[in-house]
């Protein structure tokens, strides 16, 4: 469905099935230069299993227009924005939300669940990490609209194992589908998300609002982008499970869906 | 090295789409010969109808082998996905008819091979889709056969048997500004000679029969998605940009995003159409696959050997290969086939139609069939065998010259090639 917010038309993925009132919510936000098309396999099937799947394109990305929020902070506020309005306005039940993100995605999760804690039942993050410094080269590269910045991200974040492929969706190259996504950016898109992330200083403080509530954090052991010394800083500091998916990088939906679900289902069901 | 850099083209060609099998190790792909597979149980079961996890079902749909060689072509093209059918012209059925219905409309060069004519003539016509027939080399002709119907353009990299060199950029900026997607059969020159992708086609098909897999011993077919056409903005394809009907309401676009395309592809035209490549055949397929990029560098310096000797020779009235300072595309050809463009071409026998079946019965190397792209070298003489019903003027008015021969050369010693063609036409010219 398409709401409007703030004169921009957000695109919101619903897992292909519509809300109902007795359902809990889950809520998965992208990561930087994507779309809610990452999500595809999980909210499928937990719109299948119990849940009022939400799966938001970020402003300016995917098939939301306006241009990309430039903070952290900015989208998390955003995210509060845009369920307050599915609440009120398109059925979705008033209750707390499973809140979660993968990569930048996962960073807007935890700083919003900081700002509205009471609102989140679960705050589950996917191939994240804390602080999530940017190299200068990528930056460089993604201001430009350069094709390296993508190819240096879809390169970074596959494991060898990846790259090579044998993907469990017959016959798609998770490499090369992570970058048509990317490549489908609009200009400007990738470089205000990944400087966002670089920018990133508020998790202390949203941690400490979020106090010990249920938290999980997934993340690949071989993911170069977020390396595991990151993933450790951000489960560290919001006190989360970790859950360490074998054979995989930072893109832990797509290298290594069945084992995403299956620790995704421990939290969920 | 300077920066993070991806796998090598060779290397993909051996590795990509399989790792060694997690039950028995096995370095090779298995032929995972089932025709179905086991539900773990009814959640796993249900979830995969409904696309909701990833697995096998029906090997009508999926399969362990043929996935391997779908994404190993994935791989190589540089697409998000691919789709094997059971031969080439299975694959340009299923290519076409993802996006295409009754009342559409294709424009398509009209230097095709001979099958794919047939279906675009004949057989579409029957369920209401047209075709427009342009000049390959003519990039306006094409935007000028665009209508609000159209719903692809369709050409070949290297058209046989005169080797028309497809201008890609070009043709694929004409079909982009009218939203319309360029569908590319890439069958003679293979990833490994033309990044049809990279150049700007949306979808390429192979026929896997040939070069891919470059030993004469399977029929196969693929289909792959480049993921950067862009259904939705186009407007001329509801069927995936908009909840279908045939698929639970499905919305590609909106669940599959890049991938929408070979996903629709997979999920409705191998369910509805059927046309399946078996197991058996993957394997073979991907046993030649393995060793494209140094059987292509060798058809290739044989060709361009070959193509020399046959320019230079006096009963030669003219040679159609790229390669040739003469040919039309040339300087083209220069530009987007620089590893060579390919080891199929005709060349003419100034002696017209006798002369052309007196050199074909002469030959002793070359292997006289109706198929390209094997490891062995293969001749045919349109005149006296695939068009043998027609007269000299019929001939000229297709563009087929009485006495043309079409080569498609192999990996043999090239000194052995020669000298076969070297007593072949001296034969051929005394019977004269």
């Amino acid at each position: 469905m398409i709401v409007s917010i703030d004169n921009c038309d957000i695109f919101v993925g619903q897992g292909g099935v519509e809300w109902e009132s007795d359902r809990r919510t889950l809520v998965l936000l992208h990561g930087a230069g994507m779309d809610r098309t990452v999500w595809v396999l999980l909210a499928r099937y937990f719109a299948r299993h119990g849940y009022n799947v939400v799966t938001p394109d970020l402003p300016g990305h995917g098939a939301s227009s306006g241009e990309p929020l430039t903070s952290i902070q900015d989208n998390a506020r955003f995210v509060w924005q845009l369920i307050a309005h599915l609440q009120s306005d398109h059925k979705l039940p008033a209750t707390p939300v499973v809140l979660g993100g993968h990569s930048m995605g996962a960073l807007i999760a935890a700083d919003a669940a900081g700002q509205q804690p009471d609102s989140v039942e679960h705050l589950l993050m996917f191939g994240s990490g804390y602080p999530m410094p940017v190299g200068q080269p990528l930056l460089d590269a993604a201001q430009a609209n350069d094709q390296s910045a993508v190819d240096m991200i879809a390169i970074f974040s596959h494991c060898h194992s990846s790259q090579l492929g044998h993907n469990h969706v017959a016959g798609i190259s998770v490499l090369n589908s992570a970058m048509a996504l990317l490549e489908r950016a609009k200009p400007g898109v990738l470089y205000t998300d990944l400087q966002a992330c670089n920018d990133y200083v508020g998790l202390a403080e949203a941690a400490a609002a979020f106090g010990q509530r249920r938290c999980t954090l997934i993340v690949g052991d071989s993911d170069r982008m977020t390396p595991m010394k990151m993933s450790r800083g951000l489960a560290d500091q919001l006190s989360a499970e970790l859950k360490v998916i074998t054979e995989c990088g930072h893109m832990v939906l797509s290298e290594q869906p069945e084992q995403v679900l299956q620790a995704a289902k421990q939290v969920l069901l | 090295m300077s920066g993070p850099e991806f796998l090598g083209f060779d290397t993909l060609a051996l590795h990509a789409g399989q790792k060694p099998d997690s039950e028995t190790r096995a370095r090779a792909t298995p032929i995972y010969q089932s025709t179905s597979f086991v539900f773990d149980d009814s959640d796993k079961a249900s979830s995969l109808f409904d696309i909701a996890r990833a697995g096998h079902v029906y090997s009508r749909i999926s399969n362990p082998t043929v996935a391997v060689l779908e994404e190993r072509v994935a791989a190589l093209e540089g697409g998000v996905g691919a789709v094997c059918t059971a031969s080439g012209m299975a694959a340009i059925h299923l290519g076409l008819l993802t996006i295409t219905g009754a009342g559409g409309h294709i424009v398509a060069s009209r230097s095709l091979y001979g099958g794919t004519h047939n279906l675009l003539s004949y057989t579409l016509p029957r369920f209401g889709i047209e075709t427009t027939f342009v000049d390959p080399r003519d990039p306006d002709a094409f935007a000028a056969a665009i209508r609000p119907e159209t719903r692809v353009v369709f050409a070949e990299t290297v058209a046989n048997p005169r080797c028309e060199v497809l201008d890609i950029p070009k043709v694929s900026a004409v079909a982009h500004a009218a939203g319309v997607p360029l569908m590319i059969d890439a069958t003679l020159t293979t990833p490994y000679l033309m990044p049809a992708i990279r150049l700007g086609a949306d979808i390429v098909m192979h026929s896997l029969t040939k070069f891919m897999g470059g030993h004469g011993v399977a029929l196969g077919g693929v289909l792959v998605d480049s993921g950067r056409f862009d259904w939705e903005a186009s407007g001329r394809f509801p069927e995936i940009s908009e909840p279908y009907g045939g698929f639970h309401g499905m919305d590609f676009v909106e669940e599959f995003g890049p991938a929408a395309y070979i996903m629709r592809a997979r999920k409705e035209g191998l369910r509805d159409f059927g046309a399946t490549l078996s197991p058996g055949n993957a394997f073979h397929l991907l046993q030649g696959l393995e060793t494209l990029p140094m059987r292509m560098d060798r058809h290739v310096q044989n060709t361009e050997e070959i193509v020399k000797y046959l320019s230079a020779h006096e009963a030669v009235s003219a040679v159609h290969h790229p390669s040739v300072p003469t040919h039309p595309d040339h300087e083209l050809a220069k530009i987007l086939l620089p590893k060579g463009a390919g080891a199929v071409f005709s060349f003419e026998l100034a002696g017209g139609r006798k002369v052309g079946g007196a050199f074909i019965e002469s030959l002793q190397l070359f292997s006289h069939l109706a198929n390209v792209g094997d490891a062995k070298s293969l001749v045919i003489h349109p005149a006296s065998t695939t068009h043998s019903r027609m007269d000299d003027d019929a001939l000229n008015a297709a563009g087929i010259a009485p006495g043309l021969v079409r080569l498609s050369v192999g990996l043999e010693n090239v000194k052995d090639l020669l000298a076969d063609l070297n007593q072949a036409l001296k034969r051929a010219v005394r019977s004269s």
